[in-house]
């Protein structure tokens, strides 16, 4: 019986190949989908000008779309963004991050600030809000805004819940060439708003 | 996909070397004479499974520093909801540990092998997913512009990304142990547990992603809401399902010695793309409320179950074939070797010995079994034609 457990197939020798083929494949696949797709995303473009004058809804829920209208000079970063909840926009040296996240429950704006003041944490460390002071869009949106401090930089951070409080949209930019950059964004956030739509509650 | 054929088409190994029939009584004579089962040689395959066994190890640690990088930000701001995620998600990764190592016929998978199946969904899949997924993510939307890329990316990246990645460590256990997944069975169970490690780790992940679009106001909530979604509602159809159908395929493949006639390339090749299309379905934005994700999930599952349930069929017939065969080489009766195949049937054919030679005719079943199991393994195992085995 030994004899013939030696001869059991997974137990044989197998051929020069044996073993070799499966492992070259699962490297390769490896290989493939890690560095391949890096590769490819290297070579498309990362961003994508937004049209001057052009509106855009990054968010949409419960009756409300929340709308920004940009001026020339500002692109997005089609492979950080997702329709709807993640944006990246870039204005020469500005980055912009957009988030939309929708509590469990209708809270407050400071109980929103509150809750951004973790988030930024959750990327950096060293990263701070200070108390928010309120702020009204031209458009009319009402909200929060504040400064962002991290080792790296200082930035700007603002929040402006809809008017049914079931989304907000959250906000921080940051700028590689200084704070006098950052205007752009305040105009940017300034044309914020929050249109009606149909069926909504 | 049944391959338990009437009659064997590679020689059957009851003529070999077995010892002489004795009397026949207590359903245990004679197997005193068998030899410890085959545990595995490292003769001229030592290269490729000592290859398998680095690369293996290397792919877990990388991604295991993939994942940390990823998660170790959300996991401090936010340390109480992490690890209540983490219990509520361990304690149900636990039982279904337990329970997909059960679902094997006859004999349970090494425990090695199963805890490094779960160890490879938990850290390599998921590390090496995270950046395989983002780029392509980037590459959809890109491509085909965000509304596109936001819609239809995931359904576009996961099943692409995510089995190959988990079928890639089913390979490498395959290869570096080979007694391990013999055939579709073990390829299901091992399939099984290492998409069961990368659902706990997607879970765990997920709960910290829905703090963060709640906007971090009650992390508890979000960890809440997420385990009844992820794990009480869809968890029935999840990785572990869509994997154990990609394992299959594996195990088909590696009972050829990686060398399948073209019929069982073609079915490994068919359970391959029935695991990415059911992923592809999971993920896809349609039927995309509530009801449409238990849909989704009973159709993951479903498919799981049909091919569990054929795999299954086909390997008790092949191991109670083998019993068979042993016993009558061994002077057993059929009935009482056949019944070794089940954990019921060995507890049954126990009770019948004296107390005190229990442990003695239990490790006697235990050899008798492991070598059915080996017997079973090399039943209709066509290799491709004009190749050397």
């Amino acid at each position: 019986m030994v004899e013939e457990s030696g001869g059991l197939r997974h137990a044989r020798p197998g051929g020069p190949r044996s073993g070799w083929i499966p492992l070259g494949i699962v490297a390769a696949v490896v290989v493939i989908l890690v560095f391949g797709w890096m590769a490819l995303n290297a070579v498309l473009p990362d961003t994508t000008p937004v049209a001057a004058g052009r509106s855009v809804t990054v968010a949409s829920d419960a009756g409300y779309d929340a709308k920004l209208t940009f001026e020339e000079g500002w692109e997005l970063h089609q492979g950080s963004s997702t329709e709807g909840s993640r944006y990246q926009f870039s204005k020469g040296p500005v980055v912009m991050l957009l988030s939309v996240v929708t509590p469990p429950e209708r809270v407050s704006e400071t109980e929103l600030w509150d809750g951004m003041r973790n988030l930024v944490r959750v990327g950096d460390s060293s990263a701070s809000l200070t108390d928010p002071q309120p702020v009204t869009s031209e458009a009319g949106a009402e909200g929060l805004a504040g400064t962002l401090h991290s080792n790296q930089t200082t930035g700007t951070a603002a929040l402006f819940p809809s008017p049914n409080g079931v989304f907000a949209v959250e906000t921080t930019a940051t700028s590689s060439a200084g704070e006098s950059d950052l205007v752009d964004v305040e105009k940017l956030l300034q044309s914020l708003r929050f249109d009606r739509t149909e069926g909504g509650s | 996909m049944s391959h338990a054929g009437p009659e064997p088409e590679r020689p059957s190994t009851r003529d070999a070397h077995v010892p002489s029939p004795r009397g026949s009584g207590q359903g245990h004579e004679g197997t005193e004479r068998l030899p410890a089962p085959q545990t595995g040689r490292w003769g001229s395959q030592n290269l490729p499974r000592l290859a398998s066994a680095i690369l293996f190890g290397l792919l877990c640690v990388v991604g295991f520093g993939l994942m940390v990088n990823g998660l170790l930000g959300a996991v401090l701001v936010f340390p109480g909801q992490s690890v209540l995620s983490a219990l509520m998600i361990a304690v149900v990764g636990a039982l279904a540990f337990w329970l997909l190592r059960r679902v094997r016929p006859v004999t349970p998978p090494s425990k090695v092998f199963s805890l490094l199946a779960l160890i490879w969904g938990m850290t390599a899949a998921v590390g090496l997913a995270l950046v395989a997924n983002g780029n392509l993510s980037a590459v959809w939307n890109t491509v085909g512009g965000l509304p596109f890329g936001s819609a239809w990316g995931a359904a576009l990246t996961a099943p692409i990304n995510e089995e190959l990645l988990k079928v890639a460590g089913i390979v490498l256990i395959a290869v570096m142990a080979p007694r391990v997944v013999r055939g579709p069975m073990d390829g299901f169970v091992i399939g099984a547990l290492v998409g069961l490690g990368f659902q706990v780790v997607e879970d765990f992940t997920y709960s910290l992603n829905v703090i963060a679009m709640q906007g971090g106001v009650d992390g508890i909530v979000a960890v809440v809401q997420t385990f009844i979604l992820r794990v009480v509602l869809t968890g029935l159809g999840s990785h572990w399902a869509m994997t154990a159908v990609a394992g299959t395929a594996v195990g088909l493949v590696a009972a050829a010695s990686w060398r399948p006639d073209q019929r069982r390339a073609l079915w490994a090749a068919l359970l391959l793309l029935i695991a990415v299309g059911v992923h592809w379905f999971f993920d896809t934005p349609l039927l995309g409320d509530l009801f449409g994700a238990i849909a989704k999930t009973l159709v993951v599952f479903v498919t799981a179950m049909v091919v569990y349930f054929v795999v299954r069929h086909a390997y008790r017939a092949r191991v109670r074939r083998a019993l068979a065969e042993e016993g009558d080489e061994l002077g057993l009766r059929r009935s009482s070797a056949v019944a070794l195949a089940s954990r019921h049937g060995r507890r049954r054919e126990l009770r019948k010995v004296p107390q005190p030679e229990r442990p003695a005719a239990a490790e006697r079943q235990d050899r008798m079994v492991a070598m059915a199991e080996d017997r079973a393994s090399e039943y209709r195992v066509p290799i491709a034609p004009g190749r050397p085995e």
